[in-house]
């Protein structure tokens, strides 16, 4: 368990018990007492503020009501004396007259009080002697009656504090009761981030040192038989933008209304304000700006008609891409890298290569409507000769399907679908074999061009 | 793999410049035994100073493999990743230890608090405790290294002694020089220009053995 | 005295095989017999080289000493055979490279241990050019 609560950075090193379980154990609990927590913060702000409000504002009736007299309320708590405003009214239910002391509903509860006096005053100012005006009552309890029905949206923003907490505790616990008693090959199986299960044996394997296919997989195509998972979906930075706007802008604003709600009003906290209210503000529009690229852009799919693929195999690949959009350029690449993970020193470096790349389409300048995504298909061939996919501790060989694309007022875009491809048959190489190299990498025919299919409608080469 | 003539493919790989694979090459008045004095003389404590790819994990390791082989027991902790502490294992390994020398590689990384722990039991236990850091510390500076070109060229033609002469001293200054006395990333690039150098020559052989293609 | 050699011979004398063939050979020691070797280890496996740190699996082991389970006998062969994976086949790689060789290490009591090692390609894979298209 890390010592202090980190938002943002990921856990580093080995701070674990010797027990994972006992860990993991405590883990739970740690993240059940934030959830329960989150729970009785939630049910309290509910019930103090929320449910009174909706409660009066729904089922309260109104009655013509006459104000006898004003004043301020005070009580004293932890040395600090607080105000509140008090109306005394009369009126008539079901021939029964009744004489209160009342304001909203926080005031009937016992509640309703601030430090500021000033407030309170002003808000007395609005109320005199002998006028007659709408008061709302129970009308279970006739009793019960108020003569300000307003919503504090001060509440809802409170809400979100004990909110979050639950949020994270249930994700914590969730996440938890999921891994209990699973070992490291079962949670692999079961959609872990694509990740090599070291301590299972890999000569059982049929393909040893070979990734695993994506659990993700499973989802079947609607236009080829396989779905291909996409790495990274854009939702992380998304997420990531409105996590920090919320935090941030809930932080300023609580701080700002415990400030003023004292009344203690001074420039220069407002001079200290004024350039966290713009962070808050420019965090928001980044979070907008991406939620906007995201839904502009649109969900990119690829479909595959087979999978795993082998090398020197030929298969059709289909793409469709939503959103809403003038391309600029639009294209589909197939990739084949290299990575390397060293450690030296104190430093763990990774190098990346990218040893080979077949840009499979490209096409320029065409609209994508939303009730018109973009459709197009190809043929894709892993050479013969070409490595498989690998991967090991510390070194990895990858293939790996771009698409990458540029919209006018959008960045640029790319998604990254993941492949696992599987050495192929082997086949007579002698007519390529030159002296002293023991393989030629296969090429396709020599013919670069690749058949294309374009969903009616749309041309090849869409321009607008 | 070794090429028919005993010679490795790329003398540059990983495992032939990781810390403790190149004999560590001290400047002249200075060695191994020499900073063992220091060492002893700052009541066995001592911190090895040095920007990124200076050498300074090599040095701990040289170090570490000479006590060790002069019956001065060790033990070697390596901080990746910037850990902030020494989990639950190490400690106890730590506590069980005896005459013992201590050797943390990233030191700075520990949190002020850890860093005070470890330091209190090394006292406490009477343990030697040696680490390395970017800048100075809290303990005693033992050894800097500060690599230079006539360095870089001792070592790299060290390498090449496994492989083909297929790198020149203009190649390491240029290197050197790129990569403002990193060591290690002036390995790292002399990989890929062997590389390359080897790839061409491999060519060019083939094509004189067979020229007619 | 002549410090030994150890000799490790493909049957067949092939140097590269396929996925799924079978991998046999012998190891001999010369000169034989050697009274002071404790054990000999045999192992094939595949280590990476290149830019990262150096990954190693050793697919197929075994160990003869005098005191253990499989006793030596000297001046004969010692035999070794493995069905070889389909993957991961030898590859030349920018920055990795996968090697498969079969090591041998020979524990004395006297002197040090001495270790021989004979590469083979696993598969037919092609080096690794860049080629961006």
């Amino acid at each position: 368990m890390a010592r202090w609560f980190r938002l943002f950075e990921k856990k580093r090193g080995n701070r674990r018990t010797g027990s994972e379980k006992i860990a993991g154990m405590w883990e739970g609990v740690f993240f059940g007492a934030l959830f329960l927590l989150g729970c009785f913060g939630f049910w309290l702000t509910i019930s103090l503020f929320v449910l009174p409000e909706w409660w009066v504002n729904r089922d309260f009736r109104p009655v013509p009501a006459r104000i006898l007299e004003t004043r301020v309320g005070t009580t004293v708590r932890d040395g600090q004396t607080l105000y509140r405003p008090e109306v005394c009214i009369e009126y008539k239910v079901a021939g029964k007259i009744y004489r209160l002391w009342t304001y909203d509903i926080h005031t009937v509860q016992g509640n309703g009080f601030s430090v500021d006096k000033d407030r309170v005053s002003r808000t007395l100012e609005r109320f005199h002697p002998e006028e007659i005006i709408t008061c709302w009552y129970d009308p279970r309890n006739p009793e019960i009656a108020v003569i300000d029905r307003g919503f504090w949206l001060g509440a809802w923003l409170v809400l979100l504090i004990p909110l979050s907490f639950v949020i994270l505790g249930a994700g914590g616990v969730s996440y938890h009761l999921w891994r209990w008693g699973k070992s490291a090959e079962r949670l692999a199986v079961q959609g872990r981030p694509l990740s090599l299960s070291f301590s299972a044996d890999p000569d059982a394997a049929m393909y040893p040192f070979v990734p695993e296919i994506p659990s993700r997989m499973g989802q079947p195509g609607t236009h080829l038989p396989y779905r291909l998972p996409v790495l990274g979906a854009p939702y992380r930075a998304i997420y990531a933008w409105l996590a920090a706007a919320l935090c941030w802008n809930i932080a300023v604003l609580g701080f700002a209304l415990g400030t003023y709600y004292a009344g203690r009003f001074d420039w220069s906290f407002t001079l200290f304000l004024l350039p966290c209210l713009v962070i808050g503000l420019t965090l928001l529009g980044a979070f907008f700006r991406q939620w906007m690229a995201a839904s502009a852009v649109g969900e990119t799919i690829v479909e595959i008609s087979d999978f795993p693929l082998l090398c020197g195999h030929r298969y059709r690949v289909y793409l469709k891409q939503t959103g809403w959009l003038r391309i600029n350029w639009l294209e589909m690449l197939l990739v084949c890298e290299e990575e390397a993970t060293f450690q030296h020193g104190t430093n763990t470096r990774r190098e990346c290569r990218r040893i080979w790349q077949k840009t499979l389409w490209r096409h320029e300048r065409f609209e994508i409507l939303r009730s018109v995504p973009f459709e197009t298909e190809t043929d894709i061939e892993i050479p013969h000769g070409m490595m498989h996919s690998f991967r090991s501790p510390h070194n990895e060989v990858r293939w790996r399907l771009y698409v990458r694309g540029n919209a006018q007022d959008w960045p640029n875009f790319e998604r990254v679908f993941p492949l696992v491809v599987l050495p192929g048959p082997d086949r007579d190489r002698k007519s390529d074999l030159r002296p002293g190299r023991e393989v030629v990498p296969a090429q396709t025919s020599g013919n670069e061009e690749t058949e294309e299919r374009v969903t009616p409608g749309q041309t090849s080469d869409a321009r607008p | 793999m070794r090429t028919p003539s005993g010679k490795v493919e790329n003398p540059f790989s990983a495992r032939f410049v990781r810390p403790g694979a190149i004999p560590y090459i001290f400047p002249p008045g200075c060695s191994l035994e020499s900073v063992y004095e220091v060492f002893l003389g700052n009541q066995r404590l001592g911190a090895v100073i040095g920007p990124h790819g200076a050498g300074k994990s090599a040095f701990i390791t040289a170090l570490t493999d000479w006590m060790e082989t002069n019956n001065q027991p060790c033990l070697q902790l390596e901080l990746h990743d910037g850990q902030r502490t020494l989990d639950q294992t190490t400690w106890q390994q730590l506590e069980a230890l005896h005459d013992t020398v201590v050797t943390v590689d990233g030191y700075e990384q520990l949190s002020a608090w850890s860093r005070y722990q470890l330091r209190r039991l090394c006292r406490k236990k009477h343990l030697g405790l040696i680490v390395t850091a970017h800048s100075d510390i809290e303990l005693p500076l033992l050894y800097a290294p500060e690599p230079n070109e006539d360095l870089a060229w001792q070592i790299v033609q060290y390498l090449l002694a496994r492989g083909e002469a297929l790198i020149t001293r203009e190649d390491v200054q240029v290197s050197f020089s790129r990569h403002q006395g990193n060591l290690r990333e002036m390995l790292f690039d002399l990989y890929d220009l062997y590389e390359v150098r080897r790839t061409l020559q491999s060519d060019q052989s083939v094509l004189d053995a067979h020229p007619q293609h | 005295m002549t410090e030994p050699r150890i000799l490790i011979h493909f049957e067949g004398k092939k140097t590269v095989y396929e996925p799924g063939e079978v991998l046999s050979g012998q190891v001999r020691i010369e000169p034989a017999p050697l009274q002071d070797i404790k054990a000999i280890e045999l192992s094939i496996l595949w280590y990476t080289d290149g830019k990262g740190d150096q990954d190693l699996h050793v697919r197929y082991f075994r160990r003869w000493s005098q005191d253990g389970d499989l006793p030596l006998e000297l001046g004969e062969p010692l035999r070794f055979q493995t069905v070889l994976p389909q993957t991961p086949l030898s590859y030349d790689g920018l920055i990795i490279r996968i090697r498969w060789c079969v090591r041998v290490r020979i524990f004395r009591s006297r002197g040090r241990e001495l270790v021989e090692e004979v590469p083979f390609r696993l598969g037919r894979v092609a080096p690794a050019r860049v080629r961006l298209q």
